[in-house]
Formats: structure tokens, sequence, C-alpha cells
């Protein structure tokens, strides 16, 4: 079950969007960020965590260098792709979304990184990915806050919150017994009255425990979520709640999805990460009707992988990637972004795709196409150190 | 109110008082406990080889099964289930009992601090077993002794292997790597530098991971005999890796060993681990005069015991204030230990493994965290709503089950000592009910820091 809470703006604005480093530490906490701001447009953020392979989602079947470099790993014809535009092609495991690219509701941007470079660690790479910083080595700017959260202070009237979706079916998995019964805060927090009073009275000095000590018997005394009696884990019905969650106040919201480190026999596991993705999206869509039209998801990922395929059919850590932007509100149909080549003196440090672009610049045009915010905020005080340079126009 | 040293040393250093358990005074009596002989080291461990024929059995039973069209469970495939079980369950329960049980709980929380470092994601057929059985072979022995053989058997113990791909990395121009069209797999080798030894802001380079990741070539995992070295994938030639050259014309199995043992010795390493202990035990923002103090105390490749005595060694290890929050598993083991709930041996598996389902609730899957670097340690990560409401479920479950009949003040005093203060106090004399009573004490701010 979903529960929603308040876990009070300040604390909020204080840690980090929730898009937080801390607030993904448990694999069966999946936490969802919200914010309700002024307007109708809606933005969905999606983490793919642990690097995606761009080279083997948005495939570029037709520079010449790219079969040398992946001889297990079938791409293009070969591979099951479709055509998207006759140089690149797209991932089988992606066709589900075909109708949304016909559309013009599914584009791509490629070979387009963060700032972080060289060190390819997943942890700093997703930290600088969530905080927007401008370093190359993984510093962080000097909140180390989130870079949506800094974009939701500059909006007049913002208002955040988290929900978690609890993972149960892990719990059975573990040992092939049902858990105590469903997680049921309802049930278990039900202290005598009195009990509770006196856990008030000795939470008084301690904030992080008392505010915790709310949330959870705010929670707890919440009418049903909104996930009651679904399968709670798993990308559809966290589309679901999140498409549900936009159709009423809320604006922005902003989740993960993992699977993406694919060392080793990526012909299995890229599949089950993008198909899970797809889901996610057509949920999303499914879910939000008319307000699609409206709307813009943004996937991005800490760094892309190693353009040659590695000793176990599978790719390692690299450095430019790709963005997958999705919606009504989006001018698809197109691979944005300057292909940098796979050739000989091509790749960044003869091993990945050369970034041709800061991720953040599209990142920072999205703020501003559908919040309004200006350019010269975004620049000082959202991706420092940004140059925004021309509108790439990709929203409609 | 002030806290004694022998508090400090219990909570922080430990994983708190047991009733019939002489507790540690102070500093010397926490060295003293790895100077003894640890009481909890495991006999009769299985075999990584007896563990694969578990494993494979269960693979066949699952094969004949879906060969023979049956639906639902064959007795097969029941009885080989029930045998990885007999294996796996007892390995798991390990992370717990012992901790619970040990008179040195400094020595236990160490293992648990190891056991994070070098964190393989304990689950899945194979590495659910072979992860907790990794705790046992390759770093409760080492626990007291030199980091630099704590650091080979984890990075070579077999489920390091299976958990960072060692198994499929092959030299691109070995002999099985041309045959098989195979090549190099840089996970591991990126991970141990980054990770365990030199900390992400150490000065290697991707060459260096490359240059890494060939010297570990040859090693993998082999159902038959376990680890193994396998001359015929190891890249041949040296590698050049930090500016040194390692092994030469033909492949040797040392010639990793060497590498690592050389990482061991680098400051970097020494200090990067020593404010990951410092980060642990203490504070989520050291006390830079404290980590440098721990560093400088590393010696050559990692002398473990004088690292912990210069972690000890420190005005802010013995500061009054709990800033860190119990983790999970920290505070389950130390409820336990409240009650003294594992006493009865007939217990202990089951309550393990209640002690497991809840874990989860409070956010903290055994040995489950999200990715190779392990847990966090900010206290954000862990004083949560869920996490919260995971640990009230927690103690009403054990107060219901063990408390009915103690005495709340008595089960105070003898919990938290002169930790508690005077409103814990008469909040727990307060309660309508005993168990009532015992809770708050379980779910007081001072007993879920340290």
């Amino acid at each position: 079950m979903t529960r929603s809470f308040d876990p009070g703006r300040r604390r909020f604005l204080g840690t980090g969007l929730a898009l937080g480093c801390s607030a993904a530490a448990s694999p069966l906490l999946t936490p969802v960020t919200f914010a309700a701001v002024p307007g109708e447009n809606r933005l969905v953020v999606i983490l793919l965590r642990g690097a995606m392979d761009s080279l083997d989602v948005v495939q570029p079947y037709g520079d010449k260098a790219f079969a040398a470099m992946r001889p297990t790993l079938k791409f293009g014809e070969a591979g099951g792709a479709t055509d998207l535009d006759g140089f690149y092609s797209l991932h089988p495991a992606l066709k589900p979304l075909m109708p949304l690219w016909q559309a013009g509701e599914l584009g791509f941007v490629h070979a387009v990184s963060t700032p972080y470079r060289d060190r390819r660690s997943h942890f700093d790479g997703q930290d600088l990915l969530e905080n927007g910083s401008a370093s190359a080595d993984g510093t962080l700017t000097p909140a180390r806050d989130g870079w949506l959260n800094r974009a939701l202070t500059m909006m007049p009237g913002a208002d955040v919150r988290t929900a978690f979706a609890v993972g149960q079916e892990d719990m059975m998995l573990l040992d092939g017994k049902a858990p105590v019964s469903a997680w049921s805060p309802d049930a278990e927090l039900d202290m005598s009255p009195q009990a509770h009073d006196l856990l008030d009275m000795i939470y008084a000095k301690d904030p992080a425990m008392q505010a915790a000590s709310d949330a959870a018997f705010k929670l707890a005394n919440e009418e049903s979520g909104a996930m009651e009696g679904e399968n709670r884990l798993g990308p559809v019905p966290l589309a679901r709640y999140t498409a549900e969650q936009l159709s009423r106040e809320s604006r922005i919201a902003a989740f993960s999805l993992g699977g993406w480190d694919t060392h080793r026999a990526q012909h299995q596991s890229l599949p089950r990460a993008l198909s899970n993705l797809s889901d996610a999206i057509l949920a999303l869509k499914a879910g939000l009707g008319d307000t699609w039209g409206r709307t813009t998801v943004v996937c991005v990922t800490e760094f892309g992988r190693t353009a040659r395929e590695n000793g176990s059919r599978g790719t390692d850590h690299g450095t430019g990637g790709a963005m997958i932007l999705a919606g009504g509100a989006v001018k698809g149909g197109k691979v944005y972004g300057a292909w940098p080549g796979l050739g000989e003196g091509d790749l960044f440090e003869d091993r990945d795709l050369q970034p041709t672009d800061d991720m953040r610049r599209w990142l920072g045009w999205t703020l501003r196409d559908m919040f309004d915010l200006a350019p010269s905020d975004i620049e000082a005080r959202i991706f420092p150190e940004l140059q925004m340079g021309k509108n790439p126009r990709f929203l409609a | 109110m002030s806290i004694s040293t022998a508090t400090i040393a219990a909570l922080r250093y430990g994983y708190g008082f047991r009733p019939g358990e002489t507790p540690p005074s102070g500093a010397a009596d926490l060295t003293a406990q790895l100077e003894a002989a640890d009481p909890m080291s495991a006999g009769g461990l299985p075999s990584v080889v007896h563990v694969y024929e578990l494993i494979r059995a269960r693979r066949d039973a699952v094969r004949a099964k879906v060969e023979d069209g049956e639906k639902g469970m064959s007795d097969a495939l029941k009885a080989a289930n029930q045998a990885v079980a007999e294996v796996r369950l007892p390995l798991q329960a390990r992370r717990i009992v012992p901790p619970v049980m040990s008179p040195q709980g400094f020595r236990e929380r160490l293992i648990s601090f190891w056991a994070d470092h070098f964190t393989v994601i304990s689950k899945g057929v194979n590495l659910a077993t072979l992860g907790p059985l990794m705790v046992e072979n390759s770093i409760r022995p080492h626990v007291a002794g030199k980091f630099d053989e704590m650091l080979i058997a984890c990075t070579l113990d077999p489920a390091m292997i299976i958990y960072l791909d060692q198994n499929v990395s092959y030299g691109p121009e070995s002999v099985a790597g041309r045959r098989n069209n195979r090549g190099l797999n840089e996970n591991l080798a990126r991970e141990v530098l980054e990770l365990h030894t030199l900390g992400v802001g150490g000065s290697y380079t991707q060459e260096d991971v490359v240059q890494f990741a060939e010297l570990l070539t040859g090693y993998t995992v082999n159902p038959e005999r376990g680890v193994l070295f396998a001359g015929n994938r190891a890249e041949p030639g040296a590698e050049t890796v930090l500016g040194a050259s390692y092994g030469g014309k033909k492949a040797n199995p040392e010639d990793a060993k060497d590498f690592l043992r050389d990482l061991a010795r680098k400051p970097e390493t020494a200090r990067h681990i020593a404010r990951k202990l410092v980060v642990h035990f203490v504070s989520d923002t050291p006390d830079e005069g404290h980590v440098a103090q721990v560093a400088e105390a590393w010696g050559d490749g990692g002398d473990l015991k004088a690292v912990y005595a210069a972690l000890l060694d420190h005005e802010q290890a013995w500061k009054p204030e709990f800033t860190k929050a119990r983790q999970p598993l920290d505070y389950s083991i130390a409820c336990l230990r409240a009650f003294d709930a594992m006493s009865f041996e007939k217990q202990r598996m089951r309550l393990a493994q209640q002690t497991k389902r809840h874990l989860i609730l409070m956010g903290q899957p055994l040995m489950q965290p999200g990715g190779p670097n392990g847990w966090p340690e900010e206290v954000d990560a862990w004083i949560t709503p869920q996490g919260l409401a995971g640990r009230i479920r927690f103690a009403k479950f054990l107060s219901q089950r063990f408390g009915r009949k103690t005495d709340p003040r008595e089960f105070l005093e003898a919990t938290l000592g002169d930790a508690a203060d005077d409103k814990l106090t008469f909040a727990v004399s307060a309660a309508e009910q005993k168990w009532e009573g015992i809770s708050l004490t379980l779910l007081s701010p001072v007993f879920n820091r340290r």
C-alpha cells in the first residue's frame, strides 16, 4: 500500500529532493516525490539508476563503426530493432512505445551527459545527476540539495510531499512464508492513546524522531492509500499511482527505476529494464487521459556505458548517454542531439560515447518551457555554471 | 545528567547490555575482546562445493519438474529446497545470533562493519547462501588481524567473485578468452578500488581499473572446485597498475594478491577506511583530527587492532551525545539482548527468522542493501516514518512476548543504565501496562541512537 504523508516542507527542502541520496536507501521502499505548483503542465522525472546503455537503446546502426564494437550484442534489423529515422533503431523491448513515436509523443536526446567525467562511479554519478552540479569530479553543490528541489523554491506556492510504495512481494520471497500479514500501520500503531502521549513526551527533545513519529501516526490514521489491494511493487502500479496524483493537485513527480547496470548478458538484462520503463510510460499515459497532452516525461541516467561490449556480453561504465522524452507535450518522432561518431578518435578516452551536450541544458529548457522559469535564474541557481544557449525547442 | 564511560562502551561500541553478561567498562575492555579467542568462531561450516551440489540438485529438480509438465511443487523439488534452506537459514541466522549471544560486542560490531564494507547483496539462489558464508570465512577470522589479508580473502571469496562478475571476466588475449571470444569485465576491479580501498576520490585512473581487471583474470569459481585460478583465462604479460608492474610472462595467481597487498599499504586506503570507521562508530560529520589519528595507526597493510585502538583513543569517541542512529539490524540485536531472548537454544532459529522479517519492515532487509556501496550511515536514512513504524511493531512483538511479567522500571535500568533521563524514567513508569512501558524503553531516542 502506498501511504502519503507530509514530512514537512522545511525538512524536505533542507535535505534535498526525495530524489535524495538516502531516500533510495532501501531497495524495498520506492519513494515518489510529488509537488503541487501553479499551472496545468505536468512533469515526470524518471531516474534510470545503474547507467542505461544508450547505444543499445537508441542504436546508431547507421554508424559504420558500430558493428565492430558490438560483436554479440545484436542491433538494428539483426537484433529485431525498429528503424527510427534511417540512422537510429530502437531496441525491440521498447516496441510497445512505437505508437507514441509515430504520434510524435516519444523522442530521444543522444550523446548527452552530466558534467561528471572519468571516475565512472554509480554513486557519485547518481548524486551528481540529482544535485545538478557542474563538477567533473563528483563534488556536489554546498547545500547538497536536488536541482528539482531548487527549482521548486523558485515556483511560488510549491508544496512538496513524498509517498512511499512499500514493497511486500520480496518479503514473501525471502523465505517462502507470508510475513506477519500485510503492512498495516493502522493496526500496528494501535498504541493506547496514553502510550502515544508518553511517546510524544520522550520524543520532545529529539526533533528527528518526533518528525518520524508524527508522520508515521498521521500516515496510520489516513484513509487507505491509492494503491491498496494492488500489486504494490513494480513500475505499473507506481506509474498508475503517479498518474492519479498528477490528475489531482500534483504537477511534478519524480521516481527511480533500477536494473540498468548491465555488466553481463545484456541481451537478457536490458530488455527487462526496458520493459519496465515502457510499461511505466504506457501506464502514465493511460492514467493521465487528456492530461497526457500537457505532460512531459524525462528519463535520465547517471552516465552511458562503454561503446564496445565487454568480455561478458555486457558493457561497463561509460560517459555519454541518452535521455528519453515522452508525453503529449513533447515534440517527438525525433532523435535530438549532435552525433559524435564512433570512429577512430571520436570516442571519449577511446572508450565511451563522446558527450556533445550537457544534459542539464535539456533539463533547464524543460523547466523554462513548462514552468516559465527565467533562463538567467536557471543558470544561476538551479544548474551552476550552465550555459543554456539556444532553446532546442523539443517541447510543443 | 552525564552518561558513564561504561554505558557509552556498551551502547556505542557494542550491542547494548544483556542480563547476566559483564559489560565492558571502557576502551581497555573493548580492545581486550580482540585479544581473547572469539567464542562465536564457527565450526562445521559448509564448503562452497557442497553449497553448489545442493543448488545444482535443486536446479535439476526444477528442470525435471518442467519436463514432466508438473504443476506446483514436485516432491523432489520440495526436498531440494529443504536441503538448500537447511544450509542457508543457519548461515543467515549467524548475522543475528552470535551478536546477540557474544560477550564480545565490539568484535561483533566490527564484523558487521566489515560485512557492509565488503557488501555482497545476498539474495538469489547462490548469494543468499554464499554471502553470509563469506562473512564467516573471509571476515570473521581477520577482524582483529591484518586488513590486507581480509582484503585478499574478500576479493577472492566465491560470493564476491560471483557478485561482481569476476567469474565471467577473461583476459582478452588469454587462451580461453580467444577461444570463446570472451574478454574483460571491470566490475570487481572498479569496486575494489572505489569502495574497498582507495575510495572514489583516490588517485587511480580508468586505465588502472582496466589493468587491475586484467591482473584479476584467471580467478573464477567452479562448482566442482570452488575458487580457483584458471591460467587459461589469465591475460598474458605484465600489468602496470598505479605505477607498478605486476606479473610477467607466465600467469601467476600470486600477482593479483601482490597488488592487493600493495593497495592495502596505500595511505589513501588508510584514510578512506579510517573515515568510514569514525563515521560508522562516532559521527556522520567526523572530526578530522580523529580520522587522521586512526589513519596514522594503519601501519603496514592495516594493523587492525592498532587502528581500532586509535579509534577509541580520542575525546570524540567518548562524547556523551548520541548522534548516530542505530541501524535496524543493530537495533533488533540490541532489543533481543535486552530481553536475553535467545538464551533458550531451541528458540533461536525461529526468533532469527522472525527478526529477519521485521528487518524488512524496519527498512534493512538482511544483507540486501541497494548496491555494492552498502547501507547509508546518515541518521536521515534510518529515522524515517516507515522505519519507526517497523520499530514500533518489533518493540511490541518482543514486549508482548517476553515482557509481560517484567517490571518496566527494572527493564529500563538494566537496558539503558545511566543513559535514561528523568523524562524517560517517568514515561516508562507511567505506562498502563507492563509491556507498553517496556516498549517505550525500546522506542526511546537514546535506545535508537548511540
